[in-house]
């Protein structure tokens, strides 16, 4: 396991231990100002480890901002390759008319 | 005009050569189930989101179940929440961008499929075979009667195959990068979805059974309806997030399989099929969250 999925993995489980109710058992043994630092310090703790999931996603996000980039730039191109088959599916049907023309011209000459 | 069949023999030779290569339908499939794959992101992202938000939300009511919520520790948890939903915003909005790519693929296996361009390239040939007849006895244009149809049809046919390969090979680490990329987020969430489950399990756990023993609370039942449907809900995304995740391993197998020089039509089978299968059950799953 390397050392950031062991962070992962340290903060995954101190976040649960956070919210098991065990601890909120002795949660609720503690004086009301006690409990309320607690919780701050819990809420705090929470919200880092939100912050630290969304900054994984974040950079691996990142990534894809190049791959992203290029996608587009091949989907133009794409389409204008379509576009010039299209062309010369356009091309070829021309080809026939103007061989059938041909044809008659060739044949009323012959 | 003039063909000589030598050149006929050395295309029919060279289109010979080419056809170890995956089939335009093939292709056509792979485009389809990935464009398939792309969207089926959005869904499971905005369940991803929508998890988060209520796991935060619950965070809160257990916070003030047991002392208070400062307002700024409020609004903290609201961008905390609205943070995350913006990365997973950002990948529904890369899916769309792989979603275009894998259309303009599928639009491309589609080009000259159609019967008329077929009908009309061998009208073309066969008009041009027929004044060719009508010149020879001038001494003028040889054209191999059958071949030269033939040979255009095939070169029309395997131009866009080869086409098609050569456009995912060029692609071939921008899209290694963006499947690996895909997969690890997957992995990210998928594992966030999980503990943010775990956690809505554990006070629901302690709101609903020992909470009101100790302090003789009774809970709201529309609280209880709303806590079970999201966690069942929640069990059916992270089962989602579990399909997207292995439906992203088998894109990236059947990409590979595509751009293998001569993988054999088994294996294409093979690796399309599984991807189909991985890519039923993902729909499935997300018909049964939207229900």
């Amino acid at each position: 396991m390397s050392k950031k999925a062991e962070l992962v993995a340290l903060l995954r489980d101190a976040e649960m231990d956070l919210y098991l109710p065990p601890f909120r058992r002795w949660l609720r043994t503690l004086p009301p100002a006690d409990r309320q630092s607690i919780l701050n310090l819990r809420s705090e703790f929470t919200i880092q480890v939100n912050t630290f999931v969304t900054t994984q996603l974040n950079e691996l996000l990142d990534d894809l901002v190049p791959v992203e980039a290029e996608l587009r730039q091949a989907v133009e191109r794409l389409d204008e390759t379509i576009d010039a088959l299209e062309d010369f599916k356009t091309g070829v049907e021309w080809l026939g008319k103007a061989v059938q023309v041909l044809a008659k011209v060739v044949k009323a000459a012959l | 005009m003039t063909l000589h069949p030598g050149t006929a023999l050395a295309g029919l030779a060279l289109l010979g050569g080419l056809s170890a290569c995956a089939t335009r339908s093939e292709f056509g499939t792979f485009a389809t189930l990935g464009q398939e794959y792309a969207a089926t992101l959005q869904p499971v992202a905005e369940a991803a989101c929508q998890t988060q938000i209520d796991a935060d939300s619950w965070k809160l009511i257990d916070t003030a179940g047991l002392g208070s919520v400062s307002e700024a520790t409020l609004l903290e948890f609201d961008q905390s929440s609205l943070d995350f939903c913006a990365q997973t915003d950002r990948l529904v909005a890369h899916a769309g961008a792989l979603g275009a790519y894998f259309g303009s693929l599928r639009r491309l296996t589609a080009v000259n499929q159609d019967d008329a361009f077929g009908a009309a390239a061998a009208g073309s040939f066969a008009d041009l075979n027929r004044l060719g007849a009508m010149l020879r006895a001038d001494g003028g244009v040889q054209i191999p009667p059958d071949a030269v149809g033939g040979i255009v049809n095939a070169v029309v046919n395997e131009r866009i195959e080869d086409a098609l390969r050569r456009e995912l090979v060029a692609r071939k680490d921008a899209l290694a990068t963006e499947f690996a990329t895909l997969e690890a987020v997957l992995e990210v969430l998928q594992a966030n979805l999980e503990r943010q489950i775990a956690q809505i399990q554990a006070i629901r756990q302690d709101v609903q059974v020992y909470a009101p023993l100790v302090l003789d609370q009774v809970d709201d039942p529309a609280t209880l309806v709303a806590t079970r449907r999201l966690i069942l809900r929640g069990d059916s995304s992270v089962q989602a997030m579990d399909a997207a995740l292995e439906a992203a391993r088998q894109v990236r197998s059947s990409f590979e399989t595509l751009i293998t020089e001569d993988p054999g039509t088994d294996l294409i089978y093979e690796r399309i099929e599984a991807l189909a299968g991985k890519l039923t059950e993902l729909r499935s799953l997300l018909a049964t969250m939207r229900t």
